[in-house]
């Protein structure tokens, strides 16, 4: 234990030195065979400490889960920033310092990040390396990697509000630098300030949240602000002020409604960057924050006082959920289909956060405990697969890449490139048929899917099911009625994630090949099946970790995880999710649970199999595992196909199109306010207050040429006016006389 | 004949670096320890090595340049070149001998009201009580030091600028001048080194400056000068409306009176604890508002600013890093030196001017750099808007303000001179300063695209980088003092990362493989920056990566001086002590 | 200050008017040795023949072009010489009364002040004489009569003049009469009439010196009608009371007014009229500019110096001395003010776009005169006679103070004015200078001339560290303190104080600054075209190796250099000649 805290330090300073190395190595070695070959541009090197921060990590974690502390705060550094304030007349000390802070929430999240970090550096290897477009560049993908990984690894760590604030800047400016990897598109730069611009709005909430906070308790340690007697001592109104502020910049790292505009646009980057985004780090910042916030409302100094904030996050989130659900109807861009369940599943994660602080702040502890852990073991869950699903996303693009290079030569040059910039290999309408060409990928999407759809006793199955009982719990409990809205939204929801999911895995892999590119692809790159079957694995293996009691273990500070029982641990949960409970309302709840099961798992499938399903083309086989489904999809299309083209048409998709109009309303926004107001303040600096300055200039020239013009030349003239002269000064000296 | 030339030019280099490294050395290492020591025991490191000397320096090398034939001076150029940044490195290195405790050992953290340390003073004229008195503490070390810092960066970045064995003395000069503002405790001596540094920049911008560098210079040189000579007439006031002591008569000052700021200070200390304003709450506020004026004219603060543009925009690189590095920094350094200090009333009265001033700048001046098409413009409005937080945070009222806003100075004082490396870099390889005349820099121009990127998000305030750290600080004491009108530096930070993205997306990014250039290039291939560039602008990175990530090397201090300053003096003002 | 009867008894009296006899042998021998030659006389009736060295063929020193210029450099240099031995702080101070008889009057006084000035006055002239030196040979090269040039006894016309201007101005820096310093003054104006029409080749040279002769002889009988009614009031001109004789002098006769009648308060106004011509003040400045840019720039530079201070010492005696504030205010004070501020404003503004460098430089000393006025006029804010006063009873008084500026700012006003002159001198070596292009791109043919220049003009700007600075800075200073009063003895009394309750004569102050930051406009631009434009054809070629020039040049530039970074003895030098006024 004491031995892993020694170095705990290092698994962000890591990664932060070599991100200088590799970018000074790069610009300087840049092109040579060894650094193509040997050190993959980099790439060696970010594995290599991506795996030591993983190992280091890990080695913290397992000395961690045994023991049942609740949390400490270790490594403190001295006093980073040490200053006074003037209070009632005298001068008080304060100082900011810095120190790791661990709890169950935050080893949980330390072990997500440098786990799929290091797998989607080990992705790279093979995803960015053997993409000539990338050539000469990687340096600055693996630097800018691993200060985003440094990022996100501090942030978990940090033991207070300046420091996450600190390393959550800095994943936005590694966001920032990655989206606009391709920086000679003019599609990405855009993306790329939109992502900032956007989350520095959100950024700018929080920071103003933390300057409240501040001088609420003088400290933004989380051992002091989240102290019993402190929370007790402060304000509950600018408490709340400040929580709101905050939860606002949660809401711009996290991609809610409103601030979500940037997300899809996102996907300009290249595609680990879109994994290590959406699944690993950067949106689950937002998540942490507002976990973060659940002691203010667990106080009971503040019981009652925070119960419209829980419930406007909830409704954040089910808002969120519901749209972007229904954006990623109609989608046909693999990656957006992917960034949009994104957002729909973080929406989750903040409906039962709300749920939970309502809990929290209504004074039911336990169910709050319940509620806190399923979004907790949701963010777990959808980390896992969904960064799985980028990366088999990736991995399709790259060979669709791959194979139109092979058609476009076996055309040969006649055709030239000419088509080569008009074909997207991103677009599922150009795929299809391909769970035969790439098993390992298709298992992957397919597990992947299954997991964000809930499929009984598959990963997200079990968070997700605990996320919807609990809206519909705190819609039942006296006082919530609000909650409502949040829960009938998820649970509608439910049933689009299994559609718009299934929807994509059919267009991708069932039916034939669209495209003769789609035709010829193989899976063949390397490195890119590792990260794939490690997480197909641990999507699988959610069950597992539910068996542990995760759940519990990872609200309860001072709860252990259930390594000797996990068989029982597994029926507990099995009879939690399948069987009604006792307590009171439970059958409505039961309801609801088999509901969602049901709309979640054969609505939504069923109708997407009517719609994208087929059989593969003659001769082609696919992994039995897979074969069923594609069958199964087939037949259910070839019985109940229905013509969806009158909806496709319709007003509405069209809007789903433009994403709701959000970003033309933003756009115009900035374009016809905000530029036009800049131009004319910079007007009129140049001609008013310059003008002013110009003005005395000129002035004083035409002054003195007027002057001149009295000095005629003539020595009549000088006499007459030193006459003149004499005069004045007879009458003045007679005046004061 | 021309080997012949060759050779003597060679033993003429030789004997010019010899000779003056030996005086250099004298002059800077062996006659400060045969000094007088101080009361403290102290050796005087300032006068010579860091004031006069750099000073002198500058001036014989120039004269000796101006000796040599013009078809020699090439050839005289690299050893004059090299001779300067020798001389900076050994300024450098006294400056941080003090800082870290090698020259004497000096505990900066701790700084009390009035106190200085390395005090000297040594009689100047004595008839009408100008003394030569130096002094240091926690607010102008720092400025030292920065000062101290930049001369050889510059120096080295702007290497290879034409007419070397004019340009690198002259950037000494200027070193010794700004330090000789920095280390002044008598207002004579501050505001004759106060003008002092208006020469060198005239002569950097009207000799290496822009198209329209003339009509700049002259309006630079003019527009800050009428803002000083009004802060004169306010020292002058100041001066006689001190009693005229018998002691010094019978030193020999006609006057009776002296400039020396510590005695006033004590005057402004003793009336503040007997709770009356010194002078009278009316004289105190004219005075304020006079040296407010220069102040804010040097800062600069809107609507004083408008000669910052069109100095920047002509000054040559070295001008501009220099003008905004260290030159607008005396803007608010006099602020601390002399407003907070001996005018504690007036300040508490005028709170809301500085305010309302500070706040102008900061909002106005970042959409104005929202509407600027020209590189250069954009940053100089950006030091405009950033010079905004100076004021906020002295008019917080709070030592965390103050030490914010001291921290911002040094803080920019190390970025800006970055940002407008990277912009002239911009101006000399790609002839153009328009934003959108070149993109895709990041293709063609890695290094400059790299720097270029890191000094802009330094600049917006990022984490880890020295930026950060001052306005986080200053925002605190900010919302303790003005609770939610916090929103308008919240807005201008959404501005500025707006305005610095825009220029990035259309210099950095766009374009570039479709082979798209500038028409200033002619076709030419667009050029990477030069090695000495690069190791300028990294030398600057380096510098604020450093104090981003360990701001307590010069926070503490700023902290102790603001604590002693409050402690001191401004408890008693605004009613505290309790 | 003990007072001695001059060539009384005792020691060193001798040196009291010893610059003066020096310069009066020196203008003999002016006279006689350029004439010196071969020329004999016979012995009736005999073939000896006696050199009578009268007339006949000179001999080759004798006849040298240079000869004049050593004679009166020597010269100078000893009465330099002797003025600066008995200048010091025990300056002692010596009356020369006309005879001992009842109806003796005190016409000279010798003591700080006159010597302080006499240093001036010897020094601008040394200069100036230095300078013209290289004149001939320069002139020849610009293609006048050369024949008519060489011959030196033009050459003696041109030193005899600058010597009788020495001995008219120093008189009138010791005389304690009115008369006797109107005599001085003629003495100095009329030699330097002619020095300024001295270039009569030149239509410019006739035209200016007629007119500021014109001029300046009106305004002399404008000042002469008024010492004449002054006369007619006291029945004699001198200042003083004359203890031995009883005779009432001016200064106490106009104390002892309890109301101001009208005669003295007329006389006093042509008197006033009379010496602001001498200082080129509004709108008695007409006639310089003309006279500055016809005269050749050495003579220009004297103009510009040693005539101005002349002006003010008389301005200095009337005002100072004659119209004494009693209690209150002086009853000039205020249209002294106002001339002033239009004086500095409108040499300021007429300067701004004046392409001609002379004019420019004419005006801007019109400008100086401004600032200096307006210092006179402060001096008049406080009754600094009385015992009762709070000014005159503190250690150094406002009035001493205000003094002691004006002299210092007279002082160095030699260097770098002269300076600045001189410079043009020397460029008028390759041409007339009557715009800026033989200006520009000095910096490339002669980088230390135009350094130098640069010098001179930021120190007209008053830009520290240098002469111009520390004169400005002591003018507004004095200006301050007699505005603030005694306000600090009310700061020590811990009561408070206000810009409101300064004296009015604060915004004299604030004038001179903003038009002090005014005039930068036109002294950068100068810089501006020496550093920035290309020289113009014809102009490519480093300059003439005037040395003697140039070594003028060069004292000049070292003088503003030093006297702006330490000062502190000349000072005390012209705080004791204060002293010794008040």
């Amino acid at each position: 234990m004491s031995g892993a805290i020694d170095y705990a330090l290092w698994i962000p300073v890591l990664p932060i030195v070599a991100f200088p190395i590799i970018l000074f190595l790069g610009n300087v070695f840049k092109g040579t065979d060894a650094w193509r070959g040997r050190w993959k541009e980099g790439g060696t090197i970010a594995t290599v400490v991506m795996g030591t921060s993983l190992g280091l990590s890990i080695w913290l974690i397992i000395g961690y889960i045994g023991q049942v502390t609740g949390h400490e705060s270790v490594g403190q550094v001295g006093n980073w920033l040490s200053f006074h304030m003037v209070e009632n007349g005298n001068l008080v000390s304060y100082s900011f310092g810095f120190g790791m802070y661990l709890d169950h929430v935050s080893v949980m999240l330390l072990f997500v990040a440098s786990f799929l970090c290091f797998l989607i550096a080990i992705f790279s290897l093979g995803y960015m390396n053997s993409d000539p477009v990338n050539l000469d560049r990687n340096h600055r993908f693996y630097a800018e990697f691993l200060l985003f990984c440094a990022g996100m690894l501090g942030m978990v760590l940090a033991d207070n509000f300046l420091w996450l604030f600190i390393f959550w800047e800095i994943m936005g400016l590694c966001s920032y630098l990655l989206i606009g990897f391709y920086y000679e598109r003019p599609s990405a730069s855009y993306a790329a300030k939109k992502a900032f611009l956007t989350t520095r709005v959100g950024d700018v909430f929080l920071l103003i949240g933390l300057l409240i906070l501040w001088n609420l308790f003088g400290s933004l340690d989380f051992s002091v602000v989240w102290a019993e007697d402190n929370i007790a001592a402060v304000d509950a109104g600018t408490l709340k002020i400040a929580l709101f502020m905050m939860f606002v910049g949660a809401v711009g790292k996290s991609a809610q409604f409103p601030l979500h505009v940037w997300l899809p646009d996102a996907m300009e980057g290249p595609t680990p960057v879109s994994a290590l985004i959406h699944a690993a780090t950067m949106v689950n910042a937002g998540l942490y924050l507002v976990a973060r916030m659940y002691p203010f409302f667990a106080s009971p100094a503040m019981s009652g006082e925070f119960t419209d904030l829980a419930i406007l996050i909830a409704w954040i989130g089910g808002i969120t959920a519901f749209m972007a659900a229904l954006i990623a109807f109609v989608q046909k861009d693999i990656k957006k289909v992917l960034a949009y369940s994104t957002m729909s599943q973080l929406a989750y994660i903040f409906t039962g956060l709300g749920a939970a602080l309502w809990f929290a702040n209504t004074g039911h502890e336990e169910i709050a405990l319940l509620a806190f852990g399923a979004s907790m073991f949701h963010l777990f869950n959808h980390a896992m697969a969904k960064g799985m699903l980028f990366m088999a996303s990736g991995s399709v693009i790259h060979e669709m890449h791959h194979a139109h290079h092979e058609v476009a030569h076996h055309d040969g040059e006649h055709e030239g490139h000419g088509d080569n910039d008009h074909f997207d290999a991103q677009d599922m309408s150009n795929m299809g048929g391909l769970a035969s060409k790439m098993p390992i990928t298709a298992t992957a999407m397919a597990v992947g899917s299954a997991s964000i759809i809930g499929i009984p006793l598959i990963g997200g199955f079990w968070s997700k099911e605990g996320i919807v009982g609990a809206a519909w719990k705190a819609c039942l409990t006296p006082g919530g009625a609000w909650m409502l809205g949040p829960a009938l939204l998820v649970l509608i929801t439910a049933g689009m994630t299994g559609f718009y999911m299934s929807r994509m895995w059919f267009m991708t892999f069932a039916g034939k090949p669209k495209t003769p590119v789609a035709n010829g692809v193989v899976e063949q790159t390397p490195f890119i099946p590792i990260p794939l079957v490690t997480l197909t694995v641990m999507t699988l293996g959610g069950i597992v970790f539910a068996g542990f009691e995760f759940v519990h273990w990872v609200a309860d500070g001072h709860a252990e995880m259930h390594f000797s029982h996990v068989l029982s641990g597994i029926g507990a949960e099995m009879s939690h999710a399948f069987l009604p409970s006792g307590e009171e309302n439970g059958g409505l709840i039961y309801l609801v649970t088999m509901l969602t099961i049901v709309i979640s798992t054969i609505v939504g499938p069923g109708t997407a199999m009517a719609l994208y399903g087929g059989r593969l083309q003659k001769g082609e086989k696919a992994k039995p595992w897979l074969a069923w489904l594609v069958s199964l999809s087939a037949r259910v299309r070839k019985n109940n196909h229905f013509d969806n083209s009158t909806w496709a048409n319709s007003g509405l998709a069209e809007s789903l199109h433009q994403r709701l109009h959000f970003d033309a309303w933003y756009d115009s926004a900035m374009l016809k306010i905000v530029v036009p107001f800049a131009n004319a303040c910079a007007w009129f600096d140049q001609h008013i207050i310059d003008g002013a300055i110009k003005g005395i200039e000129y002035g004083s020239q035409e002054g003195s040429s007027v002057i001149r013009r009295l000095t005629t030349g003539s020595g009549r003239d000088y006499i007459m006016m030193a006459a003149l002269g004499t005069l004045a000064i007879f009458l003045l000296i007679w005046g004061v006389a | 004949m021309a080997d012949n030339t060759n050779m003597t030019m060679r033993d003429r280099e030789f004997a010019l670096v010899a000779g003056l490294l030996a005086i250099s050395a004298v002059l800077m290492y062996v006659f400060p320890s045969i000094a007088v020591e101080n009361s403290a025991g102290q050796i005087d490191w300032i006068t010579l090595p860091l004031v006069a000397f750099p000073i002198i320096a500058g001036a014989v090398l120039m004269a000796f340049a101006s000796m040599q034939p013009y078809r020699l001076k090439d050839r005289i150029g690299q050893p004059i070149k090299l001779i300067s940044v020798v001389f900076a490195l050994m300024m450098l290195g006294i400056s941080s001998g003090l800082l870290f405790g090698w020259l004497e050992s000096i505990d900066w953290d701790i700084s009390r009201y009035n106190r200085y340390e390395l005090e000297f003073e040594y009689s100047w004229m004595q008839t009408i009580g100008v003394s030569w008195h130096v002094g240091l503490d926690g607010l102008s070390f720092s400025m030292v030091w920065l000062t101290t810092v930049l001369i050889p960066i510059v120096m080295i970045t702007t290497w290879e600028e034409k007419m070397g064995w004019y340009h690198h003395p002259l950037i000494l000069m200027m070193g010794g001048a700004l330090i000789g503002v920095f280390v002044a405790l008598d207002f004579f001596m501050f505001y004759v080194f106060w003008e002092l540094t208006l020469i060198p920049m005239f002569f950097l911008i009207l000799k290496w400056g822009g198209e329209d560098r003339r009509y700049a210079a002259q309006k630079f040189f003019i527009y800050t000068f009428t803002g000083s000579v009004v802060m004169l007439l306010g020292i002058v006031t100041l001066y006689f409306l001190q009693p005229s002591s018998q002691a010094l008569i019978d030193q020999g000052v006609l006057t009776g009176r002296t400039f020396d700021m510590t005695q006033m200070a004590i005057g402004a200390q003793e009336s503040a604890n007997a709770d009356i304003a010194w002078l009278g709450i009316n004289m105190q506020k004219a005075l304020f508002l006079m040296f407010l004026l220069g102040f804010l004219v040097k800062l600069p603060a809107v609507p004083f600013h408008t000669w910052l543009p069109d100095a920047h925009v002509q000054a040559p690189t070295a001008g501009s890093m220099l003008l905004a590095g260290v030159m607008l920094k005396m803007g608010g350094y006099g602020l601390f030196r002399v407003c907070t200090t001996l005018f504690p009333e007036a300040l508490l009265e005028y709170q809301w001017l500085l305010l309302t001033i500070g706040m102008v700048s900061l909002v106005y001046g970042s959409f104005v750099c929202l509407g600027q098409t020209n590189l250069k413009r954009l940053v100089a409005f950006s030091s405009v808007s950033h010079m905004g937080i100076i004021l906020l945070g002295i008019a917080t009222m709070e030592p965390l303000g103050f030490a914010g806003a001291i921290f911002m100075m040094f803080a920019h004082g190390i970025i800006s001179p970055l940002l407008f490396a990277v912009a002239g870099a911009f101006k000399h390889h790609y002839h153009t300063l328009e934003i959108g005349s070149m993109r895709g820099m990041a293709k063609h121009s890695p290094w400059l695209a790299t720097f270029m990127m890191f000094g802009w998000m330094a600049s917006l305030g990022l984490p880890l980088l020295a930026g950060f750290v001052a306005e986080i600080t200053v925002l605190i004491a900010f919302w303790k003092a003005f609770g939610w009108w916090v929103i308008l530096p919240g807005v201008t930070l959404i501005v500025t990362a707006a305005y610095y993205l825009w220029s990035m997306q259309k210099t950095i990014f766009e374009g570039g493989d479709d082979g798209e250039m500038p028409e200033s290039l002619g076709g030419a291939p667009a050029p990477d920056i030069s090695l000495w560039e690069v190791s300028g602008m990294m030398l600057l990175a380096m510098l604020t990566v450093l104090f981003g990530v360990l701001p307590w090397i010069f926070f503490d201090m700023m902290t102790g001086y603001a604590y002693g300053l409050f402690d001191g003096i401004l408890l008693n003002v605004i009613g505290g002590g309790a | 200050m003990m007072q001695v009867q001059l060539f009384s008894e005792g020691g060193d009296t001798w040196l009291a008017l010893a610059p003066e006899v020096t310069l009066l042998s020196g203008l003999i021998l002016l006279f006689i040795v350029p004439n010196i030659g071969d020329a004999k006389w016979r012995i009736p009736l005999t073939q000896v023949r006696i050199p009578v060295l009268f007339g006949g063929r000179r001999f080759a020193a004798t006849s040298d072009p240079r000869l004049p210029a050593m004679l009166a450099i020597a010269t100078l240099l000893l009465a330099l010489w002797q003025a600066l031995i008995s200048q010091g702080a025990d300056a002692k101070t010596w009356l020369l009364t006309s005879g001992s008889g009842a109806e003796a009057n005190i016409l000279l006084k010798v003591d700080a002040f006159s010597r302080i000035f006499e240093i001036m006055f010897y020094s601008a002239l040394l200069l100036a004489a230095v300078a013209s030196v290289d004149r001939l040979p320069a002139r020849r090269s610009a293609g006048g009569e050369i024949q008519q040039l060489i011959d030196n006894r033009r050459q003696v016309d041109f030193y005899l003049l600058l010597l009788m201007t020495a001995f008219g101005m120093s008189i009138v820096s010791m005389s304690m009469d009115l008369f006797v310093l109107f005599i001085g003054l003629e003495i100095a104006s009329l030699s330097i009439y002619v020095l300024v029409a001295f270039q009569k080749e030149t239509p410019e040279g006739a035209e200016g010196g007629v007119k500021y002769f014109i001029v300046g002889a009106v305004s002399s009988a404008v000042a002469l009608y008024g010492i004449s009614l002054l006369y007619l009031w006291n029945g004699n001109l001198q200042l003083m009371s004359n203890s031995a004789t009883g005779q009432i002098g001016l200064v106490e006769r106009w104390a002892e007014m309890d109301s101001l009648i009208g005669l003295p308060l007329i006389a006093f106004c042509f008197v006033l009229v009379g010496f602001a011509f001498k200082v080129s003040a509004a709108p008695f400045h007409f006639a310089a500019p003309d006279a500055y840019s016809g005269a050749s720039s050495t003579v220009a530079g004297i103009l510009a110096t040693a005539s101005k201070a002349m002006g003010f010492i008389g301005l200095i005696r009337v005002l100072v001395m004659l119209a004494a504030p009693q209690d209150g205010s002086a009853v000039w004070m205020f249209g002294l003010g106002i001339i002033a501020v239009v004086t500095m404003t409108w040499g300021n503004l007429a300067a701004l776009t004046s392409s001609n460098p002379k004019r420019m430089l004419a005006y801007s000393s019109i400008a100086h005169a401004g600032y200096m006025l307006a210092a006179l006029a402060a001096l008049g804010a406080w009754a600094w006679g009385g015992e009762s006063d709070v000014i005159s009873s503190s250690p150094t008084g406002a009035g001493q103070w205000i003094l002691t500026a004006i002299i210092f700012h007279l002082v160095v006003l030699v260097t770098f004015k002269l300076g600045a002159f001189l410079v043009l001198a020397l460029l008028e070596t390759e041409g007339e200078v009557s715009d800026t292009t033989p200006l520009a791109g000095l910096a490339r043919r002669d980088p230390i001339i135009a350094v130098s220049m640069f010098i001179f003009m930021l120190s007209l700007a008053g830009v520290p560290p240098l002469a111009g600075f520390m004169s400005k800075f002591l003018l507004i200073a004095g200006v301050v303190k007699m505005s603030a009063g005694d306000a600090f003895a009310t700061i020590a009394a811990g009561e408070g104080w206000s810009l409101g309750q300064m004296h009015w004569t604060f915004w004299l102050a604030a004038a001179v600054f903003l038009n002090s930051a005014l005039s930068l406009f036109y002294y950068l631009r100068i810089g501006v075209i020496m550093f920035f434009e290309v020289p113009s054809e014809g102009r490519r070629k480093p300059l003439n190796k005037a040395w003697f020039l140039r070594l003028s040049i060069w004292a000049c530039a070292i003088g503003t250099v030093v006297f702006g970074v330490w000062s502190d003895h000349l000072i005390s030098l012209c705080y004791n000649a204060a002293l010794a006024v008040l």
